[in-house]
């Protein structure tokens, strides 16, 4: 692939995907994270926008999941 | 002389409230052993509580729930309870396991330095999922209940007499258990949302010190 075709995930990038997952979290349910409190789908999504340290939270656990997922590590590790 | 097992259990906000539910599951198996119990819950949860009994009981076992840092455990309304620098020494010779955020990372390795025979705990922020409707009744969160079981069975572990590093695996692979069911189940819509933080859990607990410890 020629390097200018070559497309490059931006953090933009990934926070739009994170908040995409985040869209069909649960209604009722909160994600308890840390001394940060509670969250509720609404409050992540606003996290992960306004780059807070909560949303870099989030960000990083989403995005270690489906690196995991899409190189077959978590795979590996949940049947070992 | 009967082994003893220390507990704090703040209950304060909704994440203590369902650690303090779950910690309540663990004294219900300690009170049917032979294992004596300090139960320091709600405002019994707070530094001069604990650093007293810790002092003149010295108890083997040790569950810190609550809050945390890298650097402290927390007990009742954020109540610093154990931090580097300040009283680690305290949990010398106990087995400590801290169901508390990041405190693995450097208090865990300090308390070992000091004397704690093992500390398990989590590198990095532990979450777990809630439903708000069950408040009152968190035992009956069966979406927390996805969590919690595999962060507690490290405790229900070393009460049953295994070592510390069989009781952190045992909880490795509750969790591995519950994320394939997750995987593959078709009866939960949020198991998708749900697999993240599970995993993020079970790669951030730790075992540190002597693997082969037991209470």
């Amino acid at each position: 692939m020629k390097q200018k075709d070559r497309k490059i995930t931006t953090d933009e990038d990934i926070r739009e995907l994170v908040k995409a997952r985040l869209q069909n979290f649960p209604s009722g349910k909160k994600i308890s994270i840390g001394g940060d409190g509670d969250f509720s789908k609404e409050d992540l999504i606003e996290a992960v926008d306004q780059q807070t340290d909560l949303g870099k939270k989030i960000i990083n656990i989403q995005m270690e999941y489906i690196r995991a997922f899409k190189d077959g590590t978590l795979l590996a590790q949940i049947n070992g | 002389m009967d082994k003893v097992l220390l507990i704090t259990r703040p209950n304060y906000d909704p994440p203590t409230t369902w650690l303090h539910a779950w910690a309540g599951e663990l004294l219900e198996q300690a009170k049917k052993s032979k294992l004596g119990f300090i139960d320091l819950s709600g405002e019994k949860a707070r530094l001069k509580e604990l650093e007293g009994r810790l002092e003149k009981v010295k108890p083997d076992f040790v569950v810190l729930n609550g809050h945390g840092s890298s650097d402290s455990v927390t007990g009742q309304d954020d109540e610093v309870l154990i931090s580097i620098g300040n009283n680690e020494a305290l949990l010398a010779n106990s087995v400590t396991y801290a169901i508390s955020c990041n405190s693995a990372k450097n208090l865990g390795p300090e308390c070992v330095k000091q004397g704690t025979r093992a500390y398990i705990g989590y590198k990095e922020e532990f979450a777990f999922a809630l439903d708000e409707s069950k408040t009152r009744y968190p035992l009956e969160d069966d979406t927390a209940r996805i969590f919690l079981d595999p962060a507690y069975k490290v405790a229900h572990s070393l009460l049953k007499g295994h070592s510390a590093k069989e009781s952190y695996e045992g909880a490795i692979g509750m969790h591995k258990k519950t994320m394939r069911e997750l995987l593959t189940t078709d009866s939960r819509e949020d198991a998708v949302h749900l697999l993240p933080y599970l995993f993020a859990n079970m790669n951030r607990l730790a075992c540190l010190g002597d693997g082969q410890a037991t209470i």
